[in-house]
């Protein structure tokens, strides 16, 4: 190549910290959990198990019925979360037509797949989290009914649904302003792309 | 067919294997990570063999799998998008250098590093192709992009990487 830039060969050139991989390496990896689940995600597994284990082991010790249920709800919730995650994160496991097609028409799947799922987040995310979360900070409420701390319990009680509320709706807007960013990703490729 | 597949790996892992280790470097600057991501181009790469139907150049193949594989890599590591730029913002470089030198030419790869890592999509998938020594041509196969779009891009790093070492820009 005539008009090649010197700085392409110094590119190629450059000098690669030493990695091989075999055959059986590769093929054992492939096989493995390991190419599915990411660093990442494994610590993001690790806190939802730790997440339910909390909240089953508060079930079976809260000594007031409607507690145990804002706990057990929150536990499936969660459960659930972890479980979506899970689809996604196999979803976007590269796949080995997908691997093959041009760039652009993969990278624009991945980019519509992640806005959906920051867009979805209220039915997959925060939606299953919401019942156990009302149901416990209820519960704080109603039990203190006749006592002397009511009015403490009950302000603690709405506080927290308020705190909730606030927490979810900042977690949902931030997704919101993600998945824009995502989008306007998408127009960008589209555009170079010709689509 | 496995014995092709694993044939057509072990064949394309050689040839550029080299090319995969840079591309994973320019896709993600942390070393554990990188050593993630390049395992999964290979592993993507062994796999996709199993449907290679010949209707491309194994090169063009080798750096689809490639590219793919960062890209899904980058979307799932949700990086902070807006810290990242369009080439055509790109105003200042500092030090210019000249690439003779070996110390000089290892700053010089640290900055073409540093610019990959600044740019957003598709900007960072076209340079890192042309880098690579691809032509505009080559770029469109792997990438998809149009080719207004591809010389756009590669005219623009062109003149960049003229300002970086003191050239004239062609």
């Amino acid at each position: 190549m005539t008009d090649r830039d010197p700085v392409q060969d110094l590119w190629v050139n450059q000098q690669s910290e030493r990695f091989t991989m075999s055959v059986d390496e590769v093929r054992m990896r492939a096989g493995s959990l390991q190419s599915i689940v990411s660093r990442r995600n494994f610590r993001e597994y690790l806190v939802g198990g730790v997440l339910i284990v909390f909240f089953t082991a508060a079930t079976v010790f809260a000594k007031y019925p409607l507690s145990k249920l804002g706990c057990a709800l929150t536990a499936i919730g969660v459960a659930f979360v972890m479980w979506r995650l899970h689809v996604v994160v196999r979803a976007g496991t590269v796949s080995d037509v997908a691997a093959a097609g041009d760039w652009a028409q993969f990278y624009r799947g991945e980019l519509v797949r992640q806005r959906d799922a920051l867009l979805g987040i209220w039915w997959w995310y925060l939606g299953p989290l919401i019942p156990g979360s009302i149901v416990y900070w209820l519960a704080i409420g109603i039990r203190s009914i006749g006592t002397a701390s009511a009015v403490w319990e009950w302000a603690v009680a709405v506080g927290g649904l308020l705190l909730t509320a606030v927490v979810f709706g900042w977690v949902a807007a931030a997704n919101k302003q993600a998945a824009a960013g995502l989008q306007a990703e998408i127009a960008l490729l589209d555009r170079a792309s010709g689509r | 067919m496995t014995r092709d597949q694993d044939a057509r790996y072990a064949d394309a892992a050689a040839q550029w294997g080299a090319a995969l280790q840079r591309i994973a470097r320019a896709t993600e600057a942390d070393p554990e990570r990188r050593r993630d991501l390049l395992q999964d181009m290979h592993v993507t790469l062994w796999k996709s063999f199993a449907a290679f139907d010949g209707r491309c150049s194994v090169r063009t193949w080798v750096y689809r799998v490639a590219q793919n594989v960062a890209a899904s890599h980058a979307v799932r590591e949700q990086r902070d998008r807006t810290r990242l730029v369009a080439l055509d913002t790109i105003e200042d470089i500092p030090d210019a250098t000249d690439a003779s030198d070996t110390v000089e030419a290892e700053a010089t790869l640290k900055r073409l590093y540093a610019l990959v890592h600044s740019l957003r999509s598709p900007d960072r998938e076209v340079i890192t192709l042309y880098l690579e020594g691809l032509s505009a041509e080559a770029v469109g196969e792997v990438t998809g992009l149009s080719p207004g779009a591809i010389a756009t891009r590669i005219s623009r790093l062109k003149s960049l990487l003229a300002r970086m070492f003191h050239e004239a820009a062609p």
